[in-house]
């Protein structure tokens, strides 16, 4: 039956296999190197990660070039613009408004947090 | 009438019962105490079942030149086989790996994937041993591998390095993973003291879905950019991994770590199982690797174990790490970390340590496939 066997290594394989048991015929280098790079190779994504990690939860702060800051800035009201909001809305809106504004602004400055959950709210009758 | 006997004869000559040795009996015995195991003590059934079952259809003894065996060119089983061989079944294992993987815990507590690394030290330990027993740079380093405790890397690896080796490093990798639980748990309490094992250790915080999908990313970018030559199982474990986070590959995730894998599971444990030919099995070497494969599981334990005692010389009291843990830096996802949670909880039940054994767990997958491809790189 072993007549019929297919399992044969590469020529490449052979050669090198060969050229390593005289190289390091125990096994040391290559057992020295590959735990090092194995070892590098994690201590390297655990850096990128402790990373982005800061970096998403706020720890750390990318600065913007000042130019970038004055853009960015735009978009966000100034003093005397948001007493201005806030008049207008006194006058034109109820508590209910103000409930869901609040409730919106909750939801979408905490979309960082948390996952994006299943969407079922469970509501419970009252007894 | 002579001729109906002379065909009933040259009928009989061709069953298996003419053509049964002791050793086919011994490898069908060994399939059906895997099927066994498999179903009463339900350790690793879903590999187990079909290697089993492969190695009583591997072992139903044949004539030879009608195209059935697996070592027979043009054979459907050993069409089914190149798959194995030529090393493409793995790669899409990892893809399901990564498609039903939460790497969240990972993510929080990036520290722990040094004892992923830790625990890879196994690999090389047997790699220095199998050198010392005779066999040959490329065979050593595909025997070493099962200590990455990780069937599809294993199989991946031996194809490229040893495929003669392979059935004996597959069975031996998939024989160890289903018994992690009886391996590990010794090792553990060997090393560990009553206080340590009582340690608590902080919750993990939460991650961003942003986080979540950067992950797989920059994991693949750099990783690959180190071992290049562990690319096709890095590339299809993270490839997996973002289908699964982006939020708008649901359709391609749930193909990849449903019935992708499953496909790809039963095609690989029966092929893997049917290699196990009694001729090509059953010989001193197999015993050989299956020590050296044990060697390997202790070793990688012991120093997973012993590396997050280590860490803990240089963590504040509040972040110090339950050495329990250590013994998931071997790829067996997940029940390496089931392994961490069982034995903590024996001494405090109220000390869950799955959420954090998964972080080195999964750091394992990748370690032992950057192991795999160094070893590539080095030899293949």
């Amino acid at each position: 039956m072993n007549s019929f066997i297919l399992l044969q290594v590469s020529e490449n394989v052979v050669r090198k296999s060969a050229e390593m048991a005289v190289k390091d015929p125990h096994g040391a280098i290559i057992t020295l190197v590959s735990v090092s790079v194995v070892f590098v190779a994690l201590i390297v994504l655990y850096f990128a990660y402790s990373f982005i990690g800061k970096l998403s939860s706020g720890k750390i702060s990318m600065k913007l070039p000042e130019k970038k800051k004055e853009t960015v800035a735009t978009g966000v009201p100034t003093g005397e613009e948001a007493a201005a909001i806030a008049m207008a809305l006194d006058q034109e809106m109820n508590g209910e408004v103000y409930a869901a504004i609040s409730m919106a602004l909750h939801q979408y400055l905490n979309d960082t947090v948390h996952d994006n959950e299943s969407y079922i709210i469970t509501i419970k009758r009252k007894k | 009438m002579n001729t109906i006997f002379e065909s009933l004869q040259q009928f009989l000559q061709y069953t298996g019962f003419a053509n049964m040795t002791l050793q086919h009996i011994v490898m069908i015995i060994i399939g059906i105490a895997f099927i066994t195991v498999a179903i009463k003590k339900d350790w690793e059934p879903l590999l187990l079942v079909p290697i089993g079952f492969g190695m009583i259809i591997g072992n139903i003894p044949f004539t030879e030149g009608l195209q059935i065996g697996i070592y027979e060119q043009g054979s459907v089983m050993n069409i089914l086989y190149q798959g194995v061989q030529k090393g493409w079944y793995p790669p899409l294992i990892f893809l399901g790996i990564g498609a039903m993987t939460d790497f969240s815990s990972l993510i929080s507590q990036p520290r722990l994937l040094l004892i992923g690394a830790a625990a890879q030290i196994g690999i090389f330990g047997a790699y220095v041993v199998a050198m010392h027993m005779g066999f040959t740079p490329a065979e050593s380093g595909a025997i070493g591998i099962i200590g990455g405790a990780d069937g599809p890397t294993a199989i991946f690896l031996s194809s490229k390095l040893a495929p003669h080796l392979m059935g004996a490093i597959a069975v031996s990798a998939y024989s160890y993973m289903a018994l992690v639980p009886v391996i590990q748990r010794p090792i553990m309490l060997l090393l560990t003291t009553k206080k340590e094992r009582l340690i608590r250790m902080k919750t993990p915080r939460a991650v961003s879905q942003k986080e979540k999908i950067i992950f797989p990313i920059v994991g693949f970018i750099l990783t690959a950019l180190i071992v290049p030559s562990g690319m096709p199982l890095l590339g299809m474990l993270f490839f997996g991994n973002l289908l699964k986070e982006s939020g708008v590959t649901k359709r391609l995730a749930e193909t990849a770590r449903g019935p992708l894998i499953d496909v790809v599971t039963i095609l690989i444990g029966v092929t893997v199982g049917c290699s196990t030919q009694a001729d090509v099995f059953l010989t001193a070497t197999s015993i050989k690797i299956f020590f050296l494969g044990l060697m390997s599981f202790v070793i990688a334990t012991t120093c997973g174990v012993l590396f997050a005692k280590f860490m803990n010389l240089f963590c504040k009291e509040g972040n110090k790490i339950n050495p329990l843990i250590g013994n998931a830096g071997v790829s067996a996802v997940p029940d390496a970390a089931r392994v961490s949670q069982n034995v903590g909880r024996e001494f405090d039940k109220n000390n869950h340590l799955l959420m954090h054994a998964m972080a080195p767990n999964v750091a394992g997958v990748i370690g032992s496939a950057v192991a795999a491809g160094i070893l590539l790189s080095f030899l293949g």
